[in-house]
């Protein structure tokens, strides 16, 4: 109740005190004067008195605040009724006095200027737009003209009658709505459905708009009712679930939230406005208190588990002017639709709730009288009471929550890891696959492949096979080479010695060295190493060989033999590669061998020195590049030339 | 078609099965449709016998001893009481004997009075024999029924029953909290909805003996 009428408006301490000097506050609304002294004011001259409605809840609370510290509660139950009736003076005074003087026309106008405007029925009206859109004008007409005539007769009756009058003025308009409905031409046409829609609206629209008088009206003791209830649920605020023989896991999150939920809810009711919305909160914290009772229970939840949990969230919760809101509902909730169904069955409940805990003892809930009367006087605290439990809560919510992180953490590391373990399978897998794939290919293709790949090859490049047959004339090759290096077969017959063995020897070296680079021809042009070739063909590379040596020589060019070179630049064997001029760089050791073996060697560099030097040295400049060949010339010509000695010796021999 | 709406309090001590009955019964009927989990305390359920259809708001209540004096609150208005004891724990049987006390102490109204035995799926540990509890029943002009909520065995009989007197009671039309509507009209939501297939079958026969051989007609409706 306190919280509900905050000042709006805060004033500094020295200012709030009592203009009469007694020490207790005072209030702007009272002339400045604390509750006491305004009273004796008042008392001398009562009706001079004017003032606004929310001056008085402002004051009361000021009020509330002196006379419990000063007085105590019962001098302020007094001072409150005596407010009470000055609110129905002011209230009949200013409002309703005036307008019931008047003709009802004037009433009513008045009447539409005060409420229609209102966001709230605003609101409504847009609510309930797709209701009037789907019935003919007549119908909203009708509907509305009814509303007006209603709040005209509620509001004729609201200043005579008691509360109890009043409430059976509305729920006869109720009735006398329905019964419109159901005989009246305009409403024929319309579905059952729509009826009751049209039912809700005009309760909705019409209970909102006289909300500020019938809700808790002065003239009734709801107000009183209200605080004295939320004075006796303050005091129980020590009863926990436990007392209540109500299976609410406090500590569990889950219920806790819901806990709020439905706490929310409750304390909800009382903004909303029409009597059935009040009801709604009720059927929504109801249907969050099943929720939870599903969680802690662990099935569905029977009504002995509901009540108790029901009443544990009243005494937590403890709702402003519940009382009232009860009332409220009571007589004003069109009757005939509040007992039947879920709501009137929730509030039936949430009435057992409240009367359970206005006549609350020791015996319900089965404890001993003296310790009741122990918690009752707040001598004694019980050790778990719902707040404690919170306090718990609180720690253990955090505790749940980053546990619940944790396991969602350890959830997907654990996902992570089965996932790169899958991955790192399947990537096995398919490695073995595709090997096997391979393998298979492998298998499979050998045979094919090769054999399709090259007769298509040589069939492509027939053409040009057949473009080379005069190449292959190479035949004359021999002549050729004898031919090509003219100043060699000069040099060679200038020696006289061994010409013929040289030249033959020469062809011999060169077949058996130049293999490889003719198959390395034979790769890269795709020219046919066949069979069919055979010597021919050899002869014939030779030739060719001739002629791409010098690619070759180039290709494989390194720079490493550098030093191998200058000597060899310098020194007269290098005229003796001269003799070979143009044979490959292999045959020009051998030469070079055969030559220092040979007596003859010397007598060659004389003649050739002037001319080749400066020629060859371009060609040595290659030629020391080569540092593989050399080598292995080294190992061959040796034997070469032991083929050669041999030969010589042998021809030597045969010579004699 | 005509339709009676009325209100059904479930009362009995704790633990006697009322709700496992009522969940049994309406669970049963929306196997298919809605767990009835959630708001196991609040139903309704339409049954169709003979040329009436019957809205039955079914409440439960809570059975514990310190609610007792709340109860009036619930069968206010009530057209119809199940009073259910525990065959098996004869307190309860006693209990009840006070809950029927009190109801015809503070409803004046005519009500149909329904005694039911839960728990006769535990046979061997009957306290309460069928003939006492046969002749409690007769003296406060109620009908007896035994049923287990475990087998769900004699559930449905309670419920038709039930609603069989509700008829009764409206033609005596003794009761003004009935409510009852004279539906002719095809727009109304009742008739409108579907699965009217065999309803000829479904009808009961207002005849006592017959019932037992009667067909409940699925409900439509249930929070």
């Amino acid at each position: 109740m306190y919280s509900k009428k905050n000042p709006s408006l805060r004033i500094n301490e020295a200012d709030l005190k009592c203009k009469n000097g007694c020490g207790y506050y005072g209030n702007e609304e009272w002339e400045g004067l604390c509750s006491k002294c305004h009273h004796e004011h008042l008392q001398r001259e009562r009706l001079k008195k004017t003032g606004g409605h929310s001056g008085l809840h402002h004051g009361e609370r000021d009020g509330d605040k002196h006379t419990k510290s000063a007085v105590g509660f019962s001098k302020f139950e007094e001072k409150k009724r005596q407010q009470a009736e000055k609110k129905t003076k002011l209230l009949k005074l200013s409002v309703f006095r005036k307008s019931s003087n008047s003709k009802d026309l004037i009433r009513s106008e008045q009447f539409q200027e005060l409420y229609s405007a209102t966001p709230e029925l605003e609101k409504l009206k847009q609510d309930y737009q797709d209701l009037f859109s789907s019935v003919s004008q007549s119908v909203e007409r009708d509907v509305l003209k009814s509303i007006n005539s209603f709040n005209v007769n509620v509001l004729k009756n609201a200043d005579i009658g008691t509360i109890d009058e009043l409430s059976e003025v509305v729920q006869n308009l109720y009735q006398v709505f329905a019964k419109r409905m159901e005989a009246s031409i305009i409403y024929t046409d319309l579905s059952q459905e729509k009826k009751e829609m049209l039912l809700d609206f005009v309760e909705k629209y019409v209970m909102t708009g006289l909300y500020r008088i019938l809700f808790c009206p002065p003239s009734t003791t709801d107000e009183d009712k209200d605080l004295s209830l939320q004075n006796r649920i303050r005091q129980l605020n020590w009863v926990n679930a436990q007392h209540l023989d109500c299976s609410i896991n406090e500590t569990q999150s889950e219920v806790c939230d819901l806990v709020y939920t439905a706490i929310a809810d409750i304390i909800g009711m009382d903004s909303a406005k029409a009597p059935q919305d009040k009801l709604s909160c009720i059927v929504r914290c109801c249907r969050n208190i099943f929720l939870l009772l599903q969680q802690s229970v662990g099935g569905p939840a029977s009504a002995d588990e509901f009540l108790p949990a029901l009443i544990f969230i009243v005494l937590k919760a403890n709702p402003a002017r519940l009382k009232s809101n009860i009332n409220y509902i009571t007589r004003f909730c069109n009757a005939s639709r509040l007992m039947s169904g879920e709501g009137g069955y929730y509030f039936t409940n949430l009435c057992c709730a409240v009367s359970f805990i206005e006549n609350l003892t020791a015996e319900s809930l089965n404890m001993p009288v003296e310790e009741f009367e122990q918690y009752m006087s707040g001598e004694v605290i019980p050790t778990s009471t719902w707040e404690s439990a919170l306090m718990m809560c609180e720690g253990m919510h955090l505790m749940y929550e980053q546990l619940a992180t944790l396991d969602d953490l350890h959830n997907r590391y654990t996902r992570f890891g089965e996932g790169a373990l899958a991955l790192k399978e399947e990537m096995q897998k398919f490695k073995i696959d595709i090997a096997d794939e391979v393998a298979a290919v492998l298998a499979r293709t050998p045979l094919t492949i090769q054999p399709r790949k090259t007769p298509t090859d040589i069939d492509s490049e027939n053409p040009t096979c057949e473009s080379l047959p005069p190449p292959i004339v190479p035949q004359i090759v021999a002549p050729q080479i004898g031919l090509e290096p003219d100043s060699v077969k000069k040099t060679e017959s200038a020696e006289d010695s061994q010409p013929n063995i040289t030249a033959a020897a020469l062809p011999h070296d060169y077949l058996s060295l130049s293999s490889p680079l003719v198959f390395s021809h034979s790769l890269d042009e795709l020219t046919t190493p066949d069979d069919i070739f055979g010597a021919q063909a050899l002869s014939f590379v030779q030739g060719l060989t001739s002629i791409n040596y010098d690619i070759d020589l180039s290709d494989l060019s390194a720079d490493n033999s550098y030093a191998e070179d200058v000597p060899a630049a310098d020194g007269h064997k290098s005229s003796a590669m001269l003799s070979l001029e143009v044979k490959p760089a292999e045959e020009l050791t051998p030469s070079l061998l055969d030559n220092t073996e040979s007596p003859t060697g010397d007598l060659l560099p004389s003649p050739i020195k002037p001319l080749c030097t400066g020629e060859y040295q371009g060609f040595a400049a290659q030629g020391w590049q080569i540092h593989s060949i050399p080598c292995e010339t080294g190992d061959t010509p040796s034997l070469n030339s032991d083929a050669c000695g041999n030969v010589d010796s042998a021809s030597s021999q045969f010579q004699t | 078609m005509r339709t009676i709406e009325a209100k059904v309090v479930v009362l009995g001590a704790q633990g006697v099965g009322k709700t496992s009955m009522v969940v049994r019964y309406v669970g049963k009927m929306f196997s298919h449709h809605i767990s009835p989990t959630i708001g196991a305390s609040f139903f309704t359920c339409r049954l169709n016998v003979e040329d009436t259809r019957v809205k039955l708001q079914v409440w439960d209540t809570a059975g514990q001893e310190r609610f007792r004096s709340m109860a009036p609150m619930y069968y206010r208005n009530a057209n119809a009481a199940l009073i259910v004891f525990d065959i098996t724990q004869y307190e309860t049987f006693d209990a009840m004997k006070t809950w029927v006390k009190e109801l015809q102490r503070n409803v004046l109204e005519p009500m149909v009075l329904s005694v039911v035995g839960n728990k006769t799926d535990l046979e061997s540990r009957r306290q309460v024999t069928r003939e006492e509890a046969l002749q409690y029943a007769a003296s406060i002009g109620g009908n007896y029924f035994e049923s287990s909520a475990v087998n769900d065995e004699g559930i449905e009989d309670v419920f038709l029953n039930t609603a069989i007197g509700l008829i009764r009671l409206a033609q005596d039309s003794l009761c003004s909290s009935l409510r009852i509507y004279d539906l002719s009209d095809p727009m109304s939501p009742v008739s409108s909805v579907g699965n009217e297939s065999g309803v000829g079958q479904n009808h009961h026969s207002l005849q006592m003996t017959s019932v037992e051989h009667a067909e409940v007609e699925r409900p439509r409706l249930c929070c």
